[in-house]
């Protein structure tokens, strides 16, 4: 859907944009890629339950990549890979949500969510 | 409507996201790009050490095979006859050539690098010996008649180069730096005398201050010529028969 088409949309900006990230960068652009890959996942898990909020969203969006970017640097100065525990937490999650979402579209989650949707208590990740 | 901004949003996020996936992409690979020029280096600078062992191992067989040579010659001229005739016309074509080394009066001229400071703003290279220099020092020798001459040990050839590398001097494929010592066999006082003419080749050379020291002497010794030439191009010249 429009999710591929903005995909590839920003893929082509960026293949043809002129700019490079240098050697330095290059690590903590990785793995804030990953966040914000983590909470893209987390919002289209909320937005399939109708339970997306743009506040949550983009705290966690920024906030995660954040977080990423500074448990990077601090293990580097300690010369410990602490990017490894993000890596791990992201993809766990990331993995979480996918479930979710898989079991919320396939076993006929929608027309059930609507009746249970007051007292819901699901674990969305955001 | 939450589901309206949420898709806004969820597309917006998709743009960002493919965008720097890319980016990140293009810069690895631009950078994987830059950073594999030391390991170039490092496998180029394998790659000579590897060509000068070979060089060592092939020398050792030529220097076998020289003296497998000579075994030859001593035989041939030991026999007698045509042979013998033979072979002294090889040793005197060698030494003509410049494969015997020679001993005989001659001259020493020495070049040494300026050590004085440059305070006259002029160009650096102006104050340090050149190729050119020494070629016009032997160009001098050979007009007043030296027979054989030699540059840091090495038989100056009809087919030897006297170039530039860098700091150094490249002559027969060998570099060598300053001090730079020439010896020439042949008249000492004729060499001596052309060379120090005035406004010569030295009174110029002491003008940039590099130092040129000549040393007249009764017997020095010329090395003889380690290059194995062959001409691959060069064929001689059969005259006609009639």
């Amino acid at each position: 859907m429009y999710i591929v088409f903005g995909v590839l949309a920003g893929a082509l900006i960026g293949i043809f944009a002129p700019i490079t990230i240098p050697t330095e960068y290059s690590p903590y652009a990785a793995i804030a890629i990953l966040g914000a890959l983590d909470s893209f996942f987390g919002g289209v898990n909320a937005m399939l339950r109708n339970k997306f909020q743009l506040r949550i969203f983009l705290s966690g969006f920024f906030g995660n990549a954040l977080i990423a970017c500074i448990l990077t640097f601090i293990g580097r100065q300690l010369d410990l890979d602490l990017f490894l525990a993000t890596v791990v937490v992201f993809g766990t999650r990331l993995f979480q949500n996918f479930a979710d979402m898989r079991r919320f579209l396939l076993t006929n989650g929608k027309k059930t969510y609507k009746i249970r949707s007051k007292e819901s208590k699901d674990s969305i990740k955001d | 409507m939450k589901n309206k901004t949420a898709k806004i949003t969820i597309f917006c996020v998709c743009i960002i996201l493919g965008f720097f996936f890319a980016l990140q992409l293009k810069s690895v690979r631009i950078n994987a790009k830059e950073t594999s020029q030391p390991a170039r280096i490092e496998e180029l600078s394998q790659l000579l050490i590897e060509e000068k062992e070979k060089n060592e191992i092939l020398n050792k067989q030529l220097e076998q095979y020289a003296q497998d040579v000579d075994k030859f010659r001593d035989q041939a001229q030991q026999s007698g006859g045509y042979a013998s005739v033979l072979a002294e016309q090889l040793e005197r074509a060698d030494l003509l050539a410049g494969n015997t080394a020679v001993h005989g009066p001659g001259i020493t001229v020495t070049l040494k690098d300026s050590v004085s400071v440059n305070t006259s703003g002029m160009d650096e290279n102006a104050y340090v010996v050149h190729d050119s220099d020494l070629l016009r020092v032997i160009n001098e020798l050979r007009a007043s008649g030296a027979e054989a001459i030699s540059l840091n040990g090495e038989r100056v050839l009809a087919t030897s180069e006297i170039r530039c590398a860098g700091p150094t001097v490249s002559i027969n494929n060998t570099r060598y730096a300053a001090p730079f010592v020439i010896k020439a066999i042949g008249d000492p006082d004729t060499m001596e005398q052309s060379l120090m003419m005035r406004s010569g080749i030295v009174s110029e050379l002491e003008n940039f201050q590099i130092e040129v020291t000549v040393v007249k002497s009764q017997d020095i010794t010329v090395e003889a010529s380690r290059q194995n030439l062959t001409f691959t191009y060069a064929v001689p010249v059969k005259e006609a028969e009639e």
